[in-house]
């Protein structure tokens, strides 16, 4: 349980990261990488959800999983190169370009954390 | 005496070259798909950075035009056409009625596919020479032909390296085809 609540905190802290870098320098720009954030894990859900694979092989890939992983890899790379882009046209600073990068790191490190360790904690079979 | 691999199945290469990936254990196609999909967006994010930058210049000499685009275009398209072949019929696996009819339609349009790809980064290398490097642009230009021969290399690389997570099946995974 404490865990889950590190990781928890953990996720605040990453999103904060984001937030502050925006009103910090009064430049809402990096809060489009939020957006990626939310939609990242989607694609994978998705298609793992529809892939039609049973519990006999919980690790059945065909072309819909990979189609959905493959989105999902476009999404987490966009959230690092949004910032990065950014910064070299000098739309926003390089601190703020630092922050963003680093509150994506916590936050897809948490997103990770969770699927591997904690989202099978309630089977019980 | 032919080179037989487990299953049957027959190596065209004289001597058996492991899977240098196998470290990664049963992870492997999944990784290698994320992969695939972030070199992807490397690529179209470095062309995204060097237009931007051009839009940016007021005072620039070259001007991104249609021509930098479309080496990007073709060698994504031709990613497309690559992945929605059916793996299956290029070997001939698949019992079909018809005969064997699908296995060269299935290689001619693998072929179209390499060609785009290699199409569009031998134009990309082309844009880069003919309008950036022979007219000797300034060091912050050239790095909008560089951006598009980085966009084609890193789509090629994707392509690469999907193709290579996706039929180097290992041989103790079973896939029941529905």
């Amino acid at each position: 349980m404490a865990g889950l609540r590190t990781l928890a905190f953990v996720l605040a802290v990453g999103f904060l990261l984001v937030i502050l870098s925006c009103a910090l320098y009064h430049n809402w720009w990096p809060l489009f990488v939020v957006a990626t954030y939310v939609l990242a894990p989607l694609p994978n859900a998705l298609s793992a959800r529809c892939a039609g694979g049973d519990d006999l092989m919980s690790d059945y890939h065909n072309g819909a999983v990979d189609a959905g992983e493959f989105i999902t890899g476009i999404f987490i790379v966009t959230g690092f190169c949004l910032p990065l882009v950014l910064a070299h046209a000098e739309v926003i600073t390089i601190p703020a370009m630092v922050m963003s990068i680093i509150g994506g790191i916590l936050v897809y490190g948490t997103i990770i954390a969770y699927t591997h360790f904690f989202a099978n904690e309630g089977e019980d079979f | 005496m032919p080179n037989y691999l487990s299953e049957g199945r027959r190596s065209i290469f004289l001597f058996k070259i492991p899977n240098p990936f196998k470290f990664l254990g049963d992870k492997q196609r999944a990784i290698g798909v994320y992969a695939a999909g972030a070199f992807f967006a490397i690529g179209w994010w470095a062309f995204i950075d060097a237009i931007t930058l051009a839009s940016r210049d007021p005072f620039k000499q070259v001007s991104i035009g249609f021509e930098d685009w479309i080496s990007g275009i073709l060698t994504t398209l031709g990613m497309i056409v690559i992945n929605l072949i059916d793996k299956s019929s290029l070997h001939g696996d698949t019992f079909s009625y018809s005969g064997d009819s699908l296995v060269w339609k299935a290689r001619l349009f693998l072929f179209v596919g390499f060609a785009l790809i290699a199409g569009g980064l031998a134009g990309s290398v082309c844009v880069l020479i003919l309008k950036y490097i022979v007219p000797e642009v300034p060091e912050s230009e050239l790095y909008y032909g560089i951006g598009q021969v980085a966009q084609c290399g890193f789509i090629m690389l994707s392509t690469v390296i999907l193709w290579i997570a996706q039929n180097t099946q290992e041989e103790y995974q079973y896939n029941f085809m529905l």
